[in-house]
């Protein structure tokens, strides 16, 4: 299995972890989840299961990192780490467009305020939202935030920016 | 562990201990002219001797963050007498070349197998002809020093990454920042070092895109320090530029190298300045490490000479990729005969870590080597090395470039007086390369083996022998850096003073050609001079650097008829000076430039002062010159004409008129004034009559070169 071929492997194994989720958690122990998600050292084979599951918005119960092998862990979908997602994409562009204008940065920060709620109380739409590639963890909320501030710069943003400059 | 275990260790650092001595006792204490770097350097030392740690912040002659090499002199200079201290530094600063040997050893010792091996490439990078930049106070040799350190600390942290690694390799990135700004550039190339090994262990452990998170922290955990460093430098660089002020803080940081930010251009034949260095080293290493450093370069990054050596090979490649491109465009491209090589040394160890390990190891094909060797001739043919200005300075600015300029036309003669017909520099050159390609490729796997290399250290061993003595004055046409005059007279000032009172400048010189070089000689070899004097705000122009980054006190201008009151101490002023002459006792006279050194007491007064006089001394329909001297002073002018052309002035003192003429093509004259009078100060008056019009739309009649001033009894 070529290099490639096993990171898609891993991901998709951690997508069937999050499907078997859906509706309940699931019971697993450390091994089965540090065999099926990582790869490389063993020094780093626990961080990256961890890390595995957190891209795919993926949590144990207890915490995976600490636990002693053989230890039941109870599987489940956390939807905080796409919050998370969202609004560290959001701060980075209320940043970006605060220093240019207060007006970009206010609405850059709405964009993100719509993407959180939107990930908070509809997560099933949210979810629809997302293309199926991009894992449900941060990823998800930030991909989802930079779409809304990326809708919003060019349907205002861009429009006050050209009236500023005259190009209007 | 056992003396004869350790004889390679020993070896190393007798050899370092020779070869810095060599060079310290037999040129570099010695050299007693001055290069304009050495004064900026030895400026910010004297500096720093007091008022640290404000004095370091703030520090006019500095050229942006490069303070560390005169932090490190500047103990020397607190203590000793100027020249001696100038020497010293020297010294110091040959330790400091010398020393890269150790760092280079052990990096040597990571893809050289032998020991001695490893020892070779460390004492040939130390004796390769940049050697010669050890006699002037320049901050290479600390560059050199911490770069290959830097890179030490660099090949470990790559190795077996731990915070305290990447600390060690932030240290030394800091020390290189503020030893030379041309080093900045390997900050970022680190950045870029550290990226592609984290990608590159990434896709090794099947890491994909989506596990950037985890990337991302693991580069972290293992670069602390510098992760977050670059963070926030981003964050800095995007809230300055977001502020507006990214450029001017680029202009307070860097000073002068801000330029750079305002270019519109493209740099002038970047491929030739790079062509230009690869050649001149190559040929100054004795061409065969070249070749043989650019095949091992070739099969270490084809993976084919281990883990060690590739790693080696690609980071080597990537920090000198980004340090010369950098260079290069801030030089702005090609220099053509102002080319130097000293910003390049750089390349220096690892040309002689990788042609000793090529030498020994037999996966370097001749294949290989001749594709090298055929290349380096190809780069020699578009580029002329030897195309450099021939002066003492430039042997040690570029020593090959200017050692091929002195060396071909004779060299090219010997082979003339045998083939009957004479090469050209370029084709000797490309010539030489194409045989020391073919010499090396018959040679190395043979029983000859060791014969190319020892050739080339002789080759090498020569070069820099050539340099150090275009430095000393042993090859026709060229000066010497060494003058006949004791470093005792250069340091007349510091000699004179007992106690090393400060001493003020008492700015009073014409501003003709070649002053501000005088300047420089007695503030280089005098640190006691503290201060500058100026009369009044206007009356001459800003001293030149590095005089101007000392405080200056202001004296006030005479009046109509008034002299201001003498200020009191020590001061430097220009003998028989047009502008200004104080009294007092004459300490010390500058043997080798036009100045004298007088302690001013509190009964001492003014006894010449102008109060209209233009800072060339020219006298001017547009400006005549007014002048002052105390009752009771025989003044002697001496004038000149300004061109060729006749002209006459009158001369206005004490109630007299005189008119003096210069006849067409006259010399010097030299006018005496009997000045006495009632009052206390006696007006001189010097009025343009006939007149020539210079370039400069002046209608000029006289040059008043200098006013010799005696008391009279009236």
């Amino acid at each position: 299995m070529s290099r490639a071929q096993r990171a898609r492997a891993r991901h998709a194994a951690a997508r069937d972890l999050r499907s078997r989720a859906a509706h309940a958690p699931v019971g697993t122990d450390r091994d089965e989840l540090v065999s099926l998600l990582s790869a490389g050292d063993d020094d780093e084979r626990h961080e990256l299961t961890a890390s595995t599951l957190r891209t795919h918005g993926l949590v144990t119960e207890p915490a995976l990192l600490g636990v002693d092998p053989g230890t039941p862990l109870l599987l489940r979908r956390t939807g905080a780490l796409a919050v998370q997602g969202a609004v560290i994409a959001g701060i980075a562009a209320t940043a970006f467009g605060t220093a240019r204008l207060w007006i970009y940065g206010l609405l850059f920060a709405l964009a993100t305020l719509l993407a959180a709620g939107l990930l908070l109380a509809r997560a099933d739409l949210a979810d629809r939202l997302v293309p199926d590639a991009v894992p449900r963890g941060r990823w998800a909320g930030a991909v989802l935030a930079a779409t809304l501030v990326a809708a919003v710069g060019i349907l205002v943003a861009v429009p006050v920016y050209s009236a500023r400059r005259g190009w209007l | 562990v056992t003396l004869r275990s350790r004889a390679h260790l020993v070896v190393l650092v007798a050899g370092a201990l020779v070869v810095g001595a060599a060079a310290a006792l037999l040129v570099a204490i010695h050299v007693n002219t001055i290069a304009l770097d050495e004064t900026i350097y030895k400026a910010s030392a004297v500096h720093y001797t007091s008022g640290l740690p404000g004095s370091l912040m703030h520090d006019l002659t500095a050229r942006g963050t490069a303070r560390l090499y005169s932090l490190l002199i500047a103990p020397l200079f607190a203590v000793l007498d100027g020249d001696l201290a100038v020497r010293w530094a020297r010294a110091f600063t040959t330790a400091l070349y010398v020393a890269s040997a150790i760092p280079v050893y052990l990096l040597a010792r990571l893809v050289v197998r032998s020991r001695w091996g490893a020892v070779v490439a460390a004492l040939a990078t130390i004796t390769a002809p940049w050697l010669v930049l050890t006699s002037a106070l320049f901050s290479e040799s600390l560059s050199l020093l911490a770069f290959c350190w830097t890179l030490v600390a660099m090949v470990h942290a790559l190795r077996r990454p731990a915070w305290w690694r990447d600390v060690l390799v932030m240290t030394g990135l800091v020390v290189l920042l503020c030893t030379r700004v041309q080093l900045g550039a390997l900050i970022p190339a680190w950045a870029i070092v550290v990226v592609l090994w984290q990608l590159r262990e990434a896709r090794a452990l099947g890491l994909g895109v989506w596990d950037l998170g985890f990337i991302l922290r693991r580069t972290l955990m293992r670069y602390p320090l510098t992760v977050l460093g670059v963070a926030l430098v981003l964050v800095v660089l995007v809230a300055l530029l977001a502020e507006g002020s990214l450029h001017h803080r680029i202009q307070v940081v860097f000073g002068g190298y801000s330029e750079i930010q305002d270019r519109t251009t493209l740099p002038i034949e970047p491929g030739r300045a790079i062509s230009f260095e690869v050649v001149a080293f190559a040929v100054g290493v004795g061409l065969v490490p070249a070749i043989l450093a650019l095949g091992w370069l070739r099969a270490a990054l084809l993976g084919r000479l281990g883990r060690e050596a590739f790693d080696l090979a690609l980071l080597g490649t990537i920090l000198l990729s980004v340090l010369f491109a950098g260079t290069v465009f801030a030089q702005n491209g090609y220099l053509g005969v102002n080319s130097e090589e000293r910003y390049y040394l750089y390349v220096l160890p690892l040309v002689w870590i990788g042609a000793v390990a090529a030498w020994e190891d037999g996966r370097v094909t001749r294949g290989w080597l001749a594709a090298s060797g055929l290349g380096l001739a190809v780069l020699a043919a578009t580029v002329d090395v030897g195309n450099v200005d021939l002066n003492a300075t430039r042997f040690f600015l570029a020593p090959v470039a200017a050692t091929v300029n002195h060396l071909s036309p004779r060299l090219s003669g010997d082979v003339e007086s045998v083939l009957g017909v004479g090469p050209g520099r370029q084709v000797l050159v490309v010539s030489v390369v194409l045989l020391a390609g073919v010499v090396t490729v018959l040679l190395l796997r043979s029983r000859w083996g060791w014969a190319p290399l020892a050739l080339a250290l002789a080759v090498q061993l020569g070069v820099t022998v050539y340099a150090f003595e275009g430095t000393r004055g042993g090859l026709a046409n060229v000066d010497s850096r060494i003058l006949p005059m004791s470093f005792h007279e250069l340091g007349w000032v510091d000699r004179a003073t007992p106690g090393s009172p400060p001493v003020t400048w008492l700015d009073s010189e014409l501003r003709v050609p070649g002053f501000a070089d005088q300047e420089r000689t007695a503030l280089f070899y005098n640190d006691e001079i503290s201060s500058v004097m100026k009369i009044g705000p206007q009356m001459l122009s800003p001293v030149g650097s590095p005089l101007d980054a000392l405080p200056v006190v202001g004296l006030a201008p005479a009046g109509p008829t008034t002299l201001p009151a003498a200020p009191t101490g020590w001061f430097v002023e220009l003998r028989d000076s047009p502008f200004i002459q104080l009294g007092g006792r004459l300490a010390a006279v500058d043997a080798v430039g036009p100045y004298e050194l007088r302690e001013v007491g509190a009964r001492d007064r003014v006894t010449w002062i102008a109060d209209s006089l233009a800072d060339d001394g020219i006298v001017s329909k547009q400006r005549p010159a007014r002048m002052l001297a105390p009752s009771g002073t025989r003044a002697t002018l001496l004038l000149s004409a300004p061109t060729p052309a006749p002209t006459s002035v009158i001369v206005r003192a004490g109630g007299r008129r005189q008119v003096v003429r210069f006849a067409r093509g006259a010399g010097e004259r030299r006018v005496t004034l009997r000045l006495c009078a009632a009052s206390g100060a006696v007006p001189v008056e010097l009025r343009a009559e006939r007149t020539t019009r210079l370039p400069d739309l002046r209608d000029v009649s006289v040059v008043v070169r200098g006013v010799h001033v005696t008391p009279v009894r009236c």
